[in-house]
């Protein structure tokens, strides 16, 4: 007898966007990395997790479609469908195909960063109930960056997208399992969305209210919410022994420090930290809590990073401060380049939460750098500042904020 | 909401006899009903039933349940809906010649016309539930001519309203007929026994293969097969295509999607209120002549249930013009020489059972007082010595801090006076008709409500879960609000919370206000709002966080507060029922994001029944 699990088949959304830009220009939104880790790797996860029989992604970047393919294995390359937005209907025709017969489908956004145990959570509750279909929703602040969902009792009557969605603040979490119509819907309108809304109001759908950690990566700098949200969880030390640590370095509270870094004299981290595989942590520097320095990253002496995304290839200089930033992949950052991260009173980001410091209460928010780009040295990046990928900033300048 | 269980077996195919199984898996679905239980078995082709008033281990011990011989048995564990608690009451119900028994969660909408149709036809019923008319329909049919399942199945096809069935028909000995809709319904299937219940966790020890039957499948289980069908279509189900096999804990399927019940309850409480309404009728004009008669008003209660009458009682002084005088249960002996005839007690507990609310009533009564309960347990003690019983219709409450119950509470309260000031004349019969209006409206808002505030109380909790202390600020309706809140923070998060009157903040609590200290004020748009404006500035002014709680027609207070939570307007002598809703999210997700659970909150129990 088959596991419960191995009956559902998924679907995984992931489109790029431009909100994220511009970490995913020349790149893509679900490869950049949250503690070690591509953002579609947890949804597939995740999925595996459930051991759902068979999972296929829909997406319009070729760069993803191969890292699918050479990471997860050929059903992967098989099973990952390029297409763009504005082709759903014909990707989804397709892919009814390979599905076969089945009577529900669970559907992931490429997006989601949640333990694996929420997807556990939807299978029970949509066997527990008997019920058409389940989504997983959670309470949101900034509803209206969100696709939010109208409730009565556990059943969920409507889906809202912005800016109709600040009616609710409880937001669908980017996964569900729908009546296998729900395809037949998405090819009707060539759109996700209002294919949900349909199935709604044809279905009886109950709601799986999430209560737990939950992040999905639409702006920036929810990779630095995702981050601080994994590290929070991380409890102990972690140091492959194929580490080079410098004797006089120190490495407090919980850090992850994977195969082939190098942590140089006099560095400090302060957990909880991710430090990446192939990493080189330079004399002196200074990793504070909540930072992630992803793989082949390079962090020069005397530099301190504070809550900060440094991704893959990316290269800090020396004397740097990066402070509530993402830094893209392959980036390049010259000596003394300064982020300034407290947004002046009075603005609001979305998704951005102001904290309490020594009794003041402080929005943060460094800049966000694009992939390639070039910072000259000396250069100071005001809170909000945005890089565009490929940019080469001159030495000695100074970048305004621009909040999107 | 009731519970539903069957078994059918081959001898020695089930480690244990099937009535403890049934037995044990009534205990399961408590959560779903307490009132009542009992069991049907076939037994050389008729029917044995045992069943009785009380939770099952007391009837099991009066009955002995799990001793009834037999190897296909159903069981029912029931929370009253139609009839009051009553070993006649209690589940199964059988036909005129006890051939036929049947165990039923849901309501038959169209009971009354059955029920009439088959008394004219010579049927005579001994309940007063709405699921004995599905015993003597089957009958009915059976005498037509119709082969029992064929009879079963056009009884279906002629009930109106939900679901879930179990019947035992006496000459098919080995088989348990079932149907659904609306209620749930679960197959599991064992090697040489299967199960029907309301919920996997009844048979989860003993199968871990379920099928779910859907909506208007009917069908049934023998040993060592199901048959399943639409009753409408009559297509023939394949159910190798529908077993599941299933690798989770047994709690999760009471939950219903929540992971935890105090989420569960709070969700839950538009639905709560609309019932509550729905089942408010002659008893209400009963407490109100006895109300209108008395000399003194004496509100008792413990816990949550005394902010609700504390509510009670400003909605009675504002509303109607009565002085009420709440006291707290437990202090009940102050008034053993002050009370006397003509006084009328107002008695409220959730469980009917809370000891000290039971000792208040019983000297009162001594002392010659009236008593109304208002209660959510049909037939529990406090119903049973009072003279007039409003009913919550909350459903059962599993989280030990009590949520829905409280609103279902207030609800009845607000009902009460409202009519009181009419029928005294204190308000003319439009701004009645408005008040029951806005009354009726409340279930709405309570659905608006928690669809608007829970991502911000989420955020807030999370916020204020490192803190030790927080102070919950109201005045006038707002007070028994703050009340309410604080003792929600303390029961399930473990904070020192207390709540006062925001005028009191200079007489002493201000002293302890430092910088970062939480402030949670309750901000109904009535006359003290301006006051409370005040009380906030000088809260903010030595270093307070700010919460508050206000109306979406709020302008001024939002501006002040470092954190609003905003709620729908409504009519201010309400607004306990739809404020409280963000204070209870507050305090559970504080409990959450500090990893303590919600439902067990330590060193409380759920109904207190020790002095």
């Amino acid at each position: 007898m088959s596991k419960l699990y191995e009956r559902y088949k998924a679907i995984v959304f992931a489109f790029e966007d431009k909100d994220i830009s511009p970490l995913n220009i020349n790149y893509s939104k679900y490869l950049l990395r949250v503690i070690g880790k591509p953002i579609i790797n947890y949804v597939i996860e995740g999925l595996k997790s459930i051991r759902v029989s068979e999972i296929y992604v829909l997406t319009d970047n070729k760069r993803l479609s191969k890292y699918l393919g050479e990471f997860w294995g050929e059903v992967f390359e098989e099973n990952t469908i390029l297409t763009s937005r504005d082709k759903l209907s014909e990707a989804i025709i397709e892919l009814k195909d390979m599905l076969g017969k089945i009577t529900h489908i669970l559907i992931a956004n490429g997006e989601l960063i949640v333990d694996n145990s929420a997807y556990k959570f939807i299978i029970e509750t949509h066997t527990t109930s008997g019920v058409d279909g389940v989504f997983l929703t959670v309470p949101v602040t900034d509803s209206e960056t969100y696709t939010t969902v109208l409730l009565e009792y556990n059943l969920v009557k409507d889906v809202l997208l912005p800016p109709e969605s600040t009616k609710s603040s409880i937001a669908y979490g980017g996964l569900s399992i729908l009546p296998i119509d729900a395809l037949d819907y998405i090819v009707e309108f060539n759109d996700l969305y209002l294919a949900l809304k349909k199935v709604i109001s044809k279905s009886r759908i109950v709601q799986a209210a999430w209560n737990k950690p939950w992040v999905l990566i639409k702006y920036p700098w929810d990779i630095l919410s995702a981050n601080k949200m994994l590290l929070s969880e991380l409890k102990i030390k972690r140091i492959s022994t194929n580490a080079r640590i410098a004797p006089s370095a120190v490495i407090e509270g919980p850090v992850i420090i994977e195969d082939g870094a190098i942590i140089d004299h006099n560095a400090v981290i302060k957990g909880p930290a991710y430090i990446g595989r192939e990493t080189l942590i330079g004399m002196g520097a200074f990793i504070r809590e909540h930072s992630s320095i992803e793989d082949n990253a390079v962090i020069g002496a005397y530099s301190e990073i504070k809550r900060s995304s440094i991704q893959v290839h990316a290269n800090i200089s020396s004397w740097c401060f990066i402070g509530d930033s993402v830094v893209g992949v392959n980036a390049s950052l010259g000596p003394k380049v300064v982020t300034l991260n407290v947004l002046p009173s009075g603005i609001k980001v979305s998704r951005l939460h102001p904290v309490r410091v020594k009794g003041r209460t402080l929005t943060k928010l460094g800049a966000i750098i694009g992939t390639g780009a070039r910072i000259g040295a000396c250069t100071v990046l005001y809170p909000g500042a945005y890089i565009d990928a490929g940019k080469w900033i001159k030495p000695l300048s100074i970048v305004e904020g621009i909040i999107r | 909401m009731c519970g539903i269980i069957g078994i059918t077996s081959r001898p020695g195919k089930v480690p244990e006899s099937p009535a403890f199984i049934v037995r044990k898996g009534l205990e399961r679905l408590e959560y779903r009903g307490y009132d009542s239980v009992g069991v049907a078995s076939i037994v050389d082709y008729s029917i044995i039933v045992r069943k009785g008033k009380g939770k099952i281990k007391d009837v099991n011990r009066r009955k002995h349940l799990d001793r009834v011989p037999g190897y296909t048995i159903i069981g029912h564990t029931r929370w009253a809906t139609h009839g009051r608690p009553s070993d006649v009451n209690a589940h199964p119900h059988i036909d005129c010649n006890g051939v036929i028994a049947v165990v039923h969660n849901g309501i038959i909408q169209n009971y009354l016309e059955l029920r009439e149709k088959l008394t004219k036809l010579g049927h005579k019923f001994r309940s007063e539930t709405d699921t004995e008319v599905i015993a003597h329909l089957i009958e009915h049919f059976i005498s037509e001519g119709l082969k029992p399942y064929d009879a079963f199945k056009k009884a279906i096809r002629s009930l109106k309203g939900s679901f879930a069935l179990g019947v035992l028909i006496s000459s098919e000995k080995d088989k348990i007929f079932f149907a659904r809709k609306d209620s749930p319904l679960i197959i599991g299937l064992g090697d040489g026994y299967n199960f029907i219940a309301s919920d996997i966790p009844a048979f989860l020890e003993y199968t871990r293969k379920v099928i779910i039957v859907h909506d208007f499948e009917v069908g049934y289980i023998t040993p060592d097969s199901v048959h399943l069908e639409n009753v409408l279509t009559g297509e023939v189900i394949d159910i190798n295509k529908r077993i599941h096999v299933i690798d989770w804990t047994p709690d999760m399927a009471a939950k219903g999607g929540y992971p935890h019940f105090m989420l569960k309850e709070i969700h839950e409480q538009p639905r709560a209120l609309k019932d509550t309404i729905h089942g408010l009728g002659v008893e209400v004009e009963n407490a109100i002549k006895l109300i209108m008669n008395a000399n003194r008003i004496f509100i008792t209660a413990a816990g949550t249930s005394f902010h609700a009458g504390l509510v009670g009682d400003y909605l009675f002084n504002i509303l109607a013009g009565y002085t009420s005088i709440p006291f707290i249960a437990s202090e009940y002996s102050k008034y053993k020489n002050s009370v006397g005839e003509g006084d009328v007690l107002i008695a409220i507990s959730q469980s009917g059972e809370t000891i000290d609310t039971l000792m208040a009533l019983r000297l009162f009564k001594k002392l010659g007082a009236k008593v109304i309960a208002i209660s959510n347990v049909v037939g529990s003690a406090i119903p049973r010595e009072s003279d007039v019983t409003v009913y919550t219709r909350a459903g059962p409450e599993i989280g030990v801090a009590a949520t829905k119950t409280f609103t279902s509470q207030v609800m009845v309260l607000s009902w009460i006076a409202v009519k009181l000031a009419y029928y005294t004349g204190r308000i003319d019969e439009t701004t009645y008709k408005s008040l029951l209006g806005d009354l009726h409206r409340v279930p709405e808002l309570a659905n608006k409500t928690l669809t608007l505030v829970e991502g911000e109380t989420k955020l807030i909790g999370e916020e204020i879960s490192d803190r030790h202390s927080v102070y919950y600020l109201g005045r006038g309706i707002g007070v028994p609000i703050a009340l309410e809140g604080a003792l929600k923070l303390k029961e399930i998060a473990y904070i020192h919370a207390e709540a006062y009157p925001a005028g009191e903040s200079k007489h002493g609590p201000i002293a302890l206000v430092e910088d970062g200290f939480p402030v949670i004020f309750i901000i109904v748009e009535d006359e003290m709002k301006k006051h409370i404006l005040g009380n906030i500035e000088e809260m903010k002014a030595r270093g307070a966080y700010t919460i508050g709680v206000v109306s979406d027609e709020d302008k001024e207070a939002r501006k002040l507060l470092d954190r609003a939570i905003t709620v729908p307007y409504i009519e201010p002598v309400f607004s306990p029922i739809i404020y409280i809703i963000p204070l209870q999210l507050l305090a559970y997700y504080t409990a959450v994001k500090k990893g303590y659970d919600p439902d067990k909150p330590r060193n409380l129990a759920k109904t207190v029944t020790v002095e």
